[in-house]
């Protein structure tokens, strides 16, 4: 509990920001490492905390997307209002991959297959579609007004990121001290010893995997909301499912500030990477791939792994 | 709606492309018989030896089938090397790791194949391409029943090493009984190694089977990675008959889907048969362990 | 309390329980010995909810739990212990604790439990470190002092004996013996005859599936069926004949 105070201090501290800043590239930037933070962030809750590695979390963004998108371009609905109600849609695709995966039991690899295969199944029925705009997707008609989620000026839209994020470290705080985090890490670290101490580890994976699906059709929807435009392929394509796992697991598995340690590190490599190779396609993700192979094969416990041992060394050991 | 004439030529279309999906699945089943890891980056490495076959018929004019006996040793020699330097390292007594390092490895070849050799589509121009076989009122074309032809002697070459090779035994042993095998003096790393490099091998006679008829981008590699995988689930995880006949099955499953259901919507059926193999039988048609 | 009617299980061609009948009284200890290979693990896996009966029902404190969960069965008292510990290993002792005590407690209860169950357990010490880095024996306390945190009605205990030097043992005896005290009924499975002796009110003997003695300490022990059960057919004649040594 005592990282609340530390959440809202660190929200505090970022807040001005955007005032701060002459540049609005930089700022995208910061906005774009905050969303792939929070978007880490949902996949933490499942993978990193309770040990269900998704390889396909795009399911639970693209449904988050469509919903916010559909409800305001189909139905006029206030996109604030949608919002909301695509975190509802992703927390529900979770249930029902959720429900489906862990009712047989799936666990490790056969879980990972098994999301890759739902969000390869949405892709393209959202590619054949109608109602979802089919291969060519739906686009967001502008109207910047801050009650219709849209910004002129992004600041609005860092605002929103940063909630976000600071929504996202609060919930993985309260997962690192709570009855439900604690039992659904056990769950993870031995599922039979945590059911012989009275855990229903099916409502506890269930649990967790609709709130990492709610918190990424959050993510969705802002990505809806930041760039008016979306298709099968961009909400539920493997880059999507990629990054989601990528940031937490660089940054630091199953941590509080891993998501965001990997966001901030990743993003900045890219981009360097980006200037030093003009914008060539591909080469980011070989950077991140390059990276996580070598992490896992030297330092499996992330950046932030490497930041607690470093700290643990100058506190002279413990 | 189940008119013969489109719905017989589909079917064998089927079994034809299904054939070269079941060579690609022996690979990965093998893999995960003896090493018992799920290879995120089989998809990818086909990818990569498409192109490999490829810039051989590009560059130095080699015939694809030709290219066989070049293929297999190269894609034997990385899928030796990445396991013995990369993978085997990654455990560290978790299997999540080895499920990272081989998507990981899969991200890394997919997108260097995109920045070395862009989206493009590539496809390579063959004399016989568009030549086509007679089998009774239907007509094949030629590199697909070439494909089906190739790919049962390989499994019968598969079979063979397998069961009668000293290198075939040891795997089988490996794979059965580790620590035993270790104790009657099988050198376990190597013996993953290899089982590992002829999995990946297999790819190269796939990459070779299917340019002819097919092209490759860089994309390529992720669709076939879920297609092997679906193989391999419903033919059952670690049995190389069910990989055959789980190749097959889907293979015809892929045409006729896009026969009744369109391009696009027709790759569903596959996707669909995947999740529900793996929620209600996951050691699959054949298999022998979950 | 609790008692089982005509358990059965085969796995395959091997009966492993084989129409196994008891009962228990609240607030007694009752020992399960037997040869390895007995059945004895497989009858606690059953009885908790982890593996099925094929035939046989098992009741506790009235209600038939024969198909229940493990989770529910421990929520409704019964709790069971590994025979080789299960630790959360990435979670401090006092958090493996503590997720025993969530059952019924709480967060800021449950944590106050966890101390509590920790120094009865002698575990004190080791509160803040993660379970993963404990050494065996400690592994095996914090097994228990899990599985008690759950406040149970009922300890199935699993070999929590198993591996520990006489002082050890004789440390943990009077701990055991309090649990009781506190109104908690223990069934132990056991090879170390000294804790088996010691504690048990009753005790039975499990050969090949099947029940084949049960009664007090000493009648059990000279038991001439249990005797053959554990060292072979004649054995109990021998040592009738040989005397004090055999």
């Amino acid at each position: 509990m005592k990282s609340m105070p530390a959440i809202a201090l660190f929200t505090l501290l970022m807040l001005p920001l955007p005032w701060l800043m002459q540049s609005d590239y930089l700022l995208n930037f910061i906005i774009m490492v905050l969303f792939y933070a929070f978007l880490g962030q949902a996949w933490n809750v499942l993978g990193g905390y309770g040990g269900q590695f998704s390889f396909g979390h795009a399911a639970f963004f693209g449904t988050g997307a469509y919903t916010a998108s559909i409800l305001q371009v189909s139905f006029g609905i206030n996109p604030w209002v949608g919002f909301v109600i695509a975190g509802l849609g992703g927390g529900g695709m979770g249930l029902i991959v959720g429900f489906l995966s862990f009712r047989f039991g799936l666990k490790g690899a056969y879980f990972a297959l098994i999301t890759l295969a739902f969000a390869e199944v949405l892709r393209i029925l959202a590619s054949t579609v109608d109602f979802t705009g089919a291969g060519v997707g739906i686009l967001v008609p502008l109207q910047q007004t801050a009650a219709n989620f849209q910004f002129a000026d992004k600041t609005g839209y860092y605002l929103v990121a940063l909630a976000l994020v600071a929504l996202g470290l609060t919930i993985t705080a309260r997962l690192e001290n709570s009855r439900f985090g604690a039992r659904l890490i056990a769950v993870r670290e031995n599922e039979d010893a945590a059911r012989a101490l009275g855990i229903n580890a099916f409502e506890t994976k269930l649990k967790a995997i609709a709130l990492s699906g709610a918190m990424a059709g959050l993510a969705g929807a802002f990505y809806t909301q930041y760039f008016l435009y979306l298709d099968p392929a961009i909400a539920y394509g493997p880059s999507v499912s990629v990054e989601a796992l990528l940031v937490p697991i660089i940054g630091g598995i199953g941590t509080l500030l891993g998501p965001l340690l990997g966001s901030v590190v990743l993003h900045s490599i890219s981009e360097i990477a980006q200037h030093l190779t003009s914008s060539a396609p591909g080469v980011n993700l070989v950077i991140y791939g390059a990276i996580m192979v070598l992490m896992v094969l030297f330092l499996p416990s992330g950046l932030w792994g490497l930041v607690e041992r470093i700290r643990r060394k100058a506190g002279g050991g413990s | 709606m189940l008119e013969l004439e489109l719905f017989i030529p589909a079917t064998i279309n089927g079994l034809t492309t299904g054939a070269v999906y079941a060579v690609i699945a022996l690979g990965l089943t093998l893999i995960y018989g003896v090493l018992h890891i799920i290879n995120f980056a089989h998809g990818s490495l086909l990818m990569l030896a498409m192109y490999g076959v490829f810039f051989l018929h590009t560059l130095f004019g080699i015939d694809p089938y030709l290219a066989i006996p070049i293929m297999v040793p190269v894609m034997f020699v990385l899928g030796y090397g990445l396991q013995r330097g990369v993978i085997s390292r990654a455990s560290h007594g978790k299997d999540e790791n080895v499920l990272l390092v081989t998507l990981g490895l899969a991200i890394v070849i997919d997108n260097l194949a995109l920045y070395l050799w862009s989206s493009d589509t590539r496809i390579i121009d063959t004399p016989y391409a568009f030549a086509t076989i007679e089998i009774g009122p239907v007509l094949i074309s030629t590199p697909k029943v070439i494909a089906l032809v190739a790919a049962v002697v390989i499994s019968v070459l598969f079979w063979l090493l397998m069961t009668r090779t000293d290198l075939g035994k040891a795997i089988r042993a490996v794979a059965k009984e580790k620590m035993g095998a270790e104790l009657v003096g099988i050198n376990v790393n190597h013996v993953y190694a290899m089982s590992f490099g002829l999995g990946i091998a297999c790819l190269g006679v796939a990459a070779c089977l299917l340019l002819p008829t097919f092209y490759v981008t860089p994309q390529v590699g992720f669709a076939f990675v879920l297609i092997a995988f679906t193989v391999v689930v419903l033919g059952g995880m670690g049995s190389f008959m069910g990989a055959l006949w789980g190749g097959l099955i889907i293979g015809v499953t892929e045409s006729l889907g896009g026969l009744y259901l369109g391009e696009s919507l027709g790759q569903i059926g596959i996707f669909v048969l995947f999740i529900l193999v793996l929620l209600f039988r996951p050691t699959g048609l054949m298999g022998q362990r979950s | 309390m609790f008692a089982t009617d005509s358990i059965s299980k085969s796995f395959g061609g091997l009966q492993a329980l084989d129409q196994v009948t008891f009962g228990v009284e609240a607030g007694e200890i009752v020992a399960l010995i037997g040869p390895n290979g007995a059945g004895k693990t497989t009858l606690f896996s059953v009885v908790s909810g982890f593996l099925p009966a094929d035939e046989g029902c098992v009741t506790f404190e009235g209600t038939d739990i024969t198909d229940e969960p493990p989770h529910r069965i421990c929520s409704m008292g019964m709790a069971r212990t590994f025979q080789l510990p299960r630790p959360f290993a990435a979670l401090s002792v006092r958090k493996n604790i503590a997720v025993g005590a969530y059952l019924h407690l709480a967060e800021r209860e449950a944590l106050a439990k966890a101390d509590e169950v920790a120094s009865l357990l002698q575990l004190e010490g080791v509160l803040e470190q993660k379970a993963g880095s404990l050494t065996v024996v400690l592994r095996k306390r914090l097994e228990l002092a899990r599985s008690l945190a759950t406040c149970p009605k009922m300890l199935l205990l699993d070999e929590v004996f198993g591996g520990l030097n006489p002082s050890e043992i004789e440390s943990i005896l009077p701990v055991i013996r309090q649990i009781r005290d506190s109104g908690v009924t223990i069934v132990l499975i056991e090879h170390v005859m000294q804790a088996v002796m010691q504690l048990s009110d009753r005790i039975l003997v499990l050969n090949n599936g099947r029940l084949i003695a049960t009664g007090a300490p000493a009648a059990v022990a000279a038991d001439p069926i249990v005797i053959e059960a554990y060292l072979g057919t004649g054995a109990a004649t021998m040592a009738a004949q040989g005397g004090e040594h055999a």
